[in-house]
């Protein structure tokens, strides 16, 4: 069964959203672009740990679909020094993960232009990841950011997800995790293997499964 | 801060008749017209203001020094400079909310004060949702989470952030990108981060 499967389940919808949080190296961005690329058909990504470039080749791995349609905001790459990705994919360079206002004034145009597609089908959006804006920023700032940030998203009726590099109990989790409608926990076995669970959904957990 | 009803808007213009058909037009809210800046501060310093239309050049100093004095001071209110004045790169640096060039119709205006209390109303919410989002984190991150969902107070509180939630959302649906940019842009100007 596949994670999207496992998360239907939970009750997942297309209109969730959801934070997966788990110590590093747990496969969280895999989860995430798994899950984006099976529940949307058109995806914007915001990008605060890979440059567009690398978030796209894994995105699209991930969906099994080399041309897969997806928009990015990319606060990685420096503006200055993009080579440009032009015709392959719409991406918007942000240069820093601190600056909020741009990542918000990029993100309503580009759900702008998912709108006005012929086709839009169903939309995701990923932030990958949390944990570079508390980084940055002080963590009222990056609460407030978050609930505009996913409130566009809720509103447009889409379905959302991101990541944070920190484990569900954790003081930054258990603050952001009002945002989302549930938790995606991650976490890799004495056996090397990584499993996850979803909280929030559903009145209990559920079990720890493999992906 | 519970707003009064009507809201309370300051007009500090130089122009007096240009003042009072500002007040004529604002009808429906408490007006209050200033001429100076120092009128404009002392009105301030007396009583809650929600927001202040305030012109870009006046008499005893500029618009812009006022505004500097209204945010040293902490008063606690939305602020749009309407001057004839065409903006150049130096508004990017204001702490204003908003900023409107001359002339302005009756309509426009009332829709100006209708957005900046909008968005009041929306930060107000936003900053009451992280004041209960951090009380919660206390306890879901202390050896009392396994107790929290028994306890009233915790629930009453879990309740209204699911409450709160709701209705900023509700209100995200009702901006505009302009009202959006202004968001974010408040945002980030609390940041003080590394």
């Amino acid at each position: 069964m596949s994670p999207v499967q496992e998360l239907e389940i939970a009750g997942l919808t297309p209109e969730t959203t959801l934070l997966i949080a788990g110590p590093p190296m747990t496969g969280k961005l895999d989860l995430l672009l798994g899950l984006l690329a099976q529940s949307a058909d058109r995806s914007i990504l915001v990008s605060t740990k890979y440059g567009a470039e690398e978030l796209l080749d894994r995105y699209r791995a991930a969906a099994d679909e080399p041309d897969r349609v997806a928009a990015v905001i990319d606060c990685v790459t420096d503006p200055e020094t993009e080579t440009g990705l032009d015709g392959v994919a719409d991406v918007r360079y942000v240069g820093s993960a601190r600056r909020l206002t741009r990542i918000g004034v990029e993100f309503p145009d580009l759900v702008g232009e998912a709108m006005a597609a012929d086709e839009p089908g169903e939309v995701g959006v990923a932030f990958h990841t949390l944990s570079t804006l508390i980084m940055q920023s002080e963590v009222e700032p990056v609460y407030q950011f978050l609930q505009v940030f996913f409130g566009q998203v809720r509103s447009a009726g889409w379905f959302g997800i991101a990541a944070i590099d920190a484990p569900a109990g954790s003081a930054d989790v258990t603050l952001l995790q009002h945002h989302f409608d549930g938790l995606v926990e991650t976490r890799e076995t004495d056996a090397g293997d990584r499993e996850f669970r979803v909280r929030g959904l559903t009145p209990t957990a559920s079990p720890w499964r493999s992906f | 801060m519970t707003r009064a009803d009507p809201a309370t808007v300051l007009i500090v213009e130089d122009e007096e008749e240009l003042a009072a058909e500002y007040a004529d037009w604002l009808g429906e809210y408490a007006v209050h017209t200033a001429h100076t800046a120092a009128e404009g501060l002392d009105r301030l310093e007396s009583e809650p203001v929600d927001v202040v239309l305030l012109d870009r050049r006046l008499p005893d100093r500029p618009g812009s020094e006022l505004l500097s004095a209204i945010r040293e001071r902490g008063h606690d209110c939305q602020v749009a400079m309407i001057t004839a004045v065409d903006p150049d790169f130096d508004v990017l640096e204001m702490a204003i909310d908003d900023y409107v060039v001359k002339p302005v119709l009756g309509d426009d205006l009332r829709e100006l004060v209708d957005s900046l209390l909008q968005l009041a109303d929306y930060d107000e919410l936003v900053q009451e949702s992280f004041s209960i989002a951090s009380k919660l984190r206390a306890i879901d991150e202390g050896d009392r989470a396994e107790e929290a969902a028994d306890h009233a107070e915790y629930r009453r509180l879990r309740d209204r952030l699911r409450t709160l939630r709701d209705e900023l959302d509700e209100s995200i649906e009702g901006f505009d990108e302009r009202e959006l940019d202004r968001i974010y842009r408040d945002i980030e100007g609390r940041d003080v981060g590394e």
